[in-house]
């Protein structure tokens, strides 16, 4: 009975006495200075274009480090640090709070808007068009060439979708495959459009990982390829693009770049081919920054555009007359590219 | 996936019930085999780094599974113990919290050897090896883009005791079938292969076709990071079926180069025990 009775109070000692639970529940300081500390380290030991940007993350620590003070109200302190994810100069980067959120959309003011859903509406489909899940799609030329828009990464691309217009349009001379102003979202979508028009394995990117906590800690380049899918698009693509092509969109763009039957007309993307990571503050406010790295296959960094083959904008002129001219210089190049 | 566990655990379970020991019809303590399902509440807590700046706490449900299989001087004990809902952070005073999805999941299976009994008294001691595999997993909800996953993993060996006391609590009709046990469980595995995240918490197959939520090379080989005890009440019925109160507390640390995560999952779980005769 002894043992017992010892083997019993030893329990309950652990149980009354263990300090596992005070360790795992120690909080931070949520002053604002160390708010802004946090603030700081998080993206210095994360984001992934100090280099390219040119960005003296120290001195900003300097400056700004003398303007927080433990006195700043929540807001002051929220305004503060957006101005410094504001120099980061990167759509992939922002801050939120229960009271604010802020975005850094630099990307969206890089060039003309370029692209008129309304013109698209009243001069090409003629309407709405035909929509399958999130691909709208209609004929254009007779027939001969078939227009799709998708216009959110984010919104799933299923198989069935793809391959039922792939099938539809098989006959037809080429697709225009409209992105413009689709600000990314899932990179699985990225694979499951590619590979319909790829007709060999073909290596699309190359990407890298911050591992560790200094500016030029990453990871070896990973190649990123993919093989053609069971039914395939052997006509000619363009690509239509423009500034607010961003992130997952930018990412597809320089993967179809690579395809030999895929031309992209418009303007340069928005680039934004990092990933975001976050983290939290311990005033409990989140933040992301982009952490990762794609370079072509050729070894460009296109982090701000992925350019296109045929740069084209859209002119004053032929929006007035109704025209879009990206569409028309589609049109054109796969006429072209066909005879 | 989680059907072919599922599968894999129920022929585990049957494969140890068709080879167990047989039952010991002389003793008068309730032994043979038992499957068991239970359900309660546990406590998740969470300090890591990764998403997240405060440590994370919360009440989850807990469900528990569990096959015992054997006689007095030896038997089987397989649990498998899931916990699943949203923690916050700790002390949080803001009217919209951040908020994770918390899953944890603990699998352990020990053969117990008899090492001491004290038959007057109706006090058994049990040792045996312990193979454990368990894995937290969480997601943040909120603006912090790809790196929403954490983790923590690890597989390993190591032993476990086990202390029970059977006893009748009416003396009047003195009954020698004893129809309560007091049992108090300690589980450590010494040597584990620990899986956590890598530095950024994004898997490093993100970017490519075949996408895995979890890097499973980001590993490396740890000592004494999960350490588990417990204690249980447990009242037999007449038809040896059998009713549980168990509180169970698991403690779990990861140390990688980068992100290393503590994590404490506190349960309390009343559980049917149902013989198999």
């Amino acid at each position: 009975m002894r043992t017992f009775s010892s083997i019993i109070i030893f329990i309950i000692a652990l149980l009354l006495f263990s300090s596992c639970e005070k360790t795992i529940l120690e909080m931070p300081s949520k002053s604002n200075t160390h708010v802004f500390e946090a603030f700081w380290k998080g993206i210095d030991e994360r984001y992934a274009y100090f280099e390219l940007k040119n960005i003296n993350w120290d001195s900003l620590h300097t400056h700004y480090g003398d303007i927080i003070t433990n006195e700043m109200t929540d807001e002051a302190l929220f305004d503060t640090l957006s101005v410094l994810i504001d120099l980061l100069h990167d759509g992939h980067s922002g801050i939120k709070s229960s009271f604010d959120m802020h975005k850094n959309t630099g990307f969206y003011m890089c060039g003309p808007e370029n692209v008129s859903e309304r013109l698209i509406v009243d001069n090409y489909s003629k309407g709405w068009g035909m929509q399958i899940g999130n691909l709208r799609h209609f004929a254009l030329c007779n027939n001969d060439i078939a227009y799709i828009y998708y216009g959110n990464f984010s919104d799933l691309v299923s198989d069935y979708d793809i391959d039922y217009l792939v099938n539809k349009y098989k006959n037809t001379k080429g697709i225009i495959f409209d992105i413009r102003s689709n600000y990314g979202g899932s990179a699985e979508n990225i694979f499951r459009l590619t590979k319909r028009f790829a007709q060999d394995k073909t290596h699309l990117y190359n990407n890298r990982f911050k591992n560790g906590p200094g500016h030029a800690d990453f990871s070896d380049f990973t190649e990123t390829c993919i093989e053609p899918a069971q039914t395939t698009y052997k006509g000619k693509v363009c690509v239509l693009t423009n500034r607010k092509v961003y992130s997952a969109a930018s990412i597809f763009t320089l993967s179809m770049k690579q395809l030999p039957s895929v031309t992209i007309v418009g303007d340069t993307t928005g680039g934004g081919l990092g990933m975001p990571v976050g983290f939290e503050l311990p005033n409990e406010w989140q933040v992301y920054c982009a952490g990762t790295q794609i370079i072509s296959v050729d070894g460009e960094n296109l982090e701000l555009g992925v350019p296109p083959d045929v740069q084209v904008n859209m002119t004053d002129d032929d929006i007035a007359n109704g025209i879009d001219t990206i569409i028309e210089k589609a049109i054109e190049i796969i006429n072209e590219q066909s005879e | 996936m989680c059907n072919l566990k599922t599968l894999l655990f129920t022929l585990l379970i049957f494969f140890i019930y068709k080879n167990g020991i047989s039952q010991d019809k002389q003793s008068d303590i309730p032994t043979g085999n038992y499957i068991v399902l239970g359900i309660g509440n546990s406590k998740i807590s969470v300090n890591e780094t990764i998403n997240t700046s405060v440590p994370y706490t919360g009440w989850c449900t807990a469900t528990a599974v569990e096959g015992i299989f054997g006689s007095e001087k030896h038997y089987w004990h397989i649990r498998n113990a899931y916990s699943f809902g949203t923690i916050t952070p700790h002390q949080s005073v803001l009217p919209n919290k951040n908020t994770e999805e918390a899953y944890d999941e603990n699998l352990g299976i020990t053969p117990y050897w008899r090492f001491y009994h004290n038959q007057p008294q109706h006090i058994y001691l049990y040792a045996g090896p312990v193979v454990n595999a368990k894995i937290g997993l969480r997601f943040k909800n909120g603006a912090i883009g790809n790196s929403s996953v954490s983790y923590e993993g690890a597989l390993g060996i190591g032993f476990a005791l086990k202390a029970a006391k059977y006893f009748n609590i009416s003396k009047k009709h003195n009954n020698p079938f004893k129809r309560f046990k007091a049992e108090a469980t300690l589980s450590l595995p010494v040597v584990s292969k620990i899986f956590h995240p890598n530095y950024l918490g994004i898997s490093k197959t993100a970017l490519t076709e075949n996408r895995k939520l979890i890097d499973w090379s980001s590993n490396y080989t740890g000592y004494f990071n999960n350490f588990e005890y417990g204690v249980s009440f447990t009242y037999y019925l007449k038809n040896k079926n059998a009713l549980e109160l168990a509180y169970n507390r698991n403690f779990f640390g990861t140390n990688p180069q980068y992100n290393p995560v503590k994590t404490m999952n506190q349960s309390v779980v009343f559980k049917l025990l149902f013989n198999l005769k």
